[in-house]
């Protein structure tokens, strides 16, 4: 029997033979081969959030119609905007550090370097 | 209507069908909701991109790389490769190409987490199904070739030979569950539209043909062959193929399936020793000489030839040779795979004549003939050129 670690270093094997470069920066082609896969998870997410409103709903437990007509209460409305601004500044992060280094933050671990041989 | 009808019906539509439709049998691999719903995705994918992207690839050659090609040049595009050189540079083309070979890999490593994680009960499944017959005959002395070492073919991780153990049939049962994937359900629940295809095709054409003893050549998983052992049930059928885990899970699968007339063997198309001359009255390949290499090919035709009897035909499909009447943008599409999808001899194996050479090996030139098999009235327009259910027999009578 493999083991957990086997099958995932094994699973993710490339292929035999140089695999085609696409894109004009390889390092674009990497992000493609990122974005691909997590819209298949998310595909993969909704589809088991199908499947829970399903068996949720066959139960009798809570109707997909109630789930479309939910409003939350206030609070937990804010809550949940306080969630999306979260991700969102998790998902724009490395762009936001473009932003701090504008406004003084960027030096460059050599400047700190040398630096440090004077102080 | 069976669960397999529903996969053509669906596949006709837009929308590929779910991996629920795909037709279950004793040794398909179980599969989690989400390992499901990844493969569900992918073939989402596929159709998608096929539909909506694959014809900005024809349009962007018209508008801008033909143009620019002759700009540059002073003349039209003489080869597919010229056509190709000048595509690569296109930027709507490459971002297609990436997209597309995204999904073959990511087709890949949810069929690789599903059966290596069930390695051991596929093999145990396997081996129930395979106990006590004598029409499974593995030979460990039969060496892989090097056109098939070359590359990991169809970008499947370790190829469709790799034995990670004792009587393994992982790398089929990854195929098998990916095929109807690609294929987006065109060719059926069991992924068997091409031998349907023949089957029909040869009763349509003689209706007292009744072959005693067939030859499949690169059976893979036997998957083509099965509807054809069922329009002949009383043909001794031997099925030979040089991987282990392809012959271990193909007799597995056509038993469960209650198909028995097959003998699957381990055994290269280049030395069929083990069988006299004119030993078969029907030699065929379904979908397989694109797998093999220049000298190959003609090796295993001229074994085929020999072992066929006198009277006795020889069939292979395959998608249809580039001639001088097909245009260059065609061939070229057709081409992809054979530089992004690891099918090194696709490219070359499609500018063969195959008529010359099924002349060369002996056939005479009027019992020669061609034809065009579909998987019944598969929508053709837009065609996903090389994934469609569409194919080109090419056969011939031996005198």
């Amino acid at each position: 029997m493999l083991s957990p670690t086997d099958i995932q270093t094994m699973a993710l094997n490339k292929a035999k033979g140089k695999r085609p470069i696409y894109l004009d920066e390889n390092a674009v082609d990497h992000l493609l081969s990122m974005v691909m896969v997590l819209a298949e998870e998310l595909a993969v997410t909704r589809e088991r959030a199908d499947t829970l409103e399903r068996l949720l709903e066959a139960e009798g437990v809570v109707s997909r119609r109630d789930i479309d007509s939910y409003i939350p209460e206030t609070d937990v409305g804010t809550e949940r905007q306080i969630k999306h601004s979260e991700f969102i500044s998790r998902l724009l992060r490395s762009l936001r550090h473009d932003v701090d280094a504008l406004s003084g933050d960027n030096k460059t671990t050599e400047e700190i370097v040398d630096f440090l041989k004077d102080n | 209507m069976s669960e397999k009808d529903t996969a053509k019906a669906m596949a006709k539509s837009n929308v590929a069908p779910p991996i629920s439709e795909a037709t279950r049998h004793g040794v398909y691999p179980q599969m989690t909701h989400d390992e499901r719903a990844r493969f569900n995705f992918e073939a989402c994918l596929y159709k998608t991109i096929a539909s909506e992207i694959s014809p900005g690839n024809a349009l962007a050659y018209e508008k801008r790389v033909l143009p620019a090609f002759e700009k540059e040049y002073g003349h039209k595009p003489e080869t597919r490769h010229d056509v190709r050189k000048a595509m690569n540079k296109d930027p709507l083309h490459n971002f297609w190409g990436a997209l597309r070979r995204n999904t073959m890999e990511m087709r890949q490593v949810n069929g690789q987490y599903v059966t290596l994680r069930q390695l051991d009960s596929l093999a145990q499944r396997a081996a129930a199904l395979n106990a006590g017959s004598n029409r499974l005959m593995l030979d460990p002395s039969i060496e892989v070739p090097p056109y098939v070492k070359a590359v990991d073919h169809h970008c499947m991780p370790g190829s469709y030979y790799r034995e990670l153990i004792e009587g393994d049939v992982s790398p089929a049962a990854n195929y098998d569950a990916g095929f109807f994937i690609t294929t987006g359900g065109a060719i059926g629940g069991l992924c068997d539209g091409a031998g349907e295809a023949i089957a029909q095709w040869l009763k349509d054409q003689d209706t007292s043909f009744k072959p005693n003893r067939i030859l499949d050549i690169g059976c893979a998983l036997g998957n083509s062959l099965l509807p054809i052992a069922q329009a002949f049930p009383e043909a001794d059928i031997v099925a030979i193929d040089i991987s282990a885990p392809m012959l271990r899970y193909g007799h597995a699968r056509a038993t469960s399936l209650g198909v028995k007339n097959i003998s699957f063997m381990q055994m290269s198309g280049e030395d069929l020793s083990a069988f006299e001359d004119g030993h078969f009255d029907f030699v065929m390949t379904s979908i397989f000489l694109h797998e093999l290499s220049t000298k190959s090919l003609p090796r295993i035709m001229q074994e085929g030839y020999r072992v066929l009897a006198s009277g006795g035909a020889m069939l292979h499909l395959e998608q249809p040779q580039y001639t001088e009447d097909m245009p260059l943008y065609e061939q070229f599409i057709r081409d992809w795979d054979s530089y992004n999808n690891n099918e090194p001899f696709w490219s070359a194996m499609h500018e063969i004549d195959l008529d010359a050479l099924l002349k060369d090996l002996g056939f005479a030139p009027e019992s020669i003939s061609h034809a065009a098999l579909r998987a019944g009235d598969f929508d053709m327009t837009n065609e996903d050129h090389g994934r469609a259910p569409a194919w080109h027999a090419y056969v011939a009578k031996k005198a």
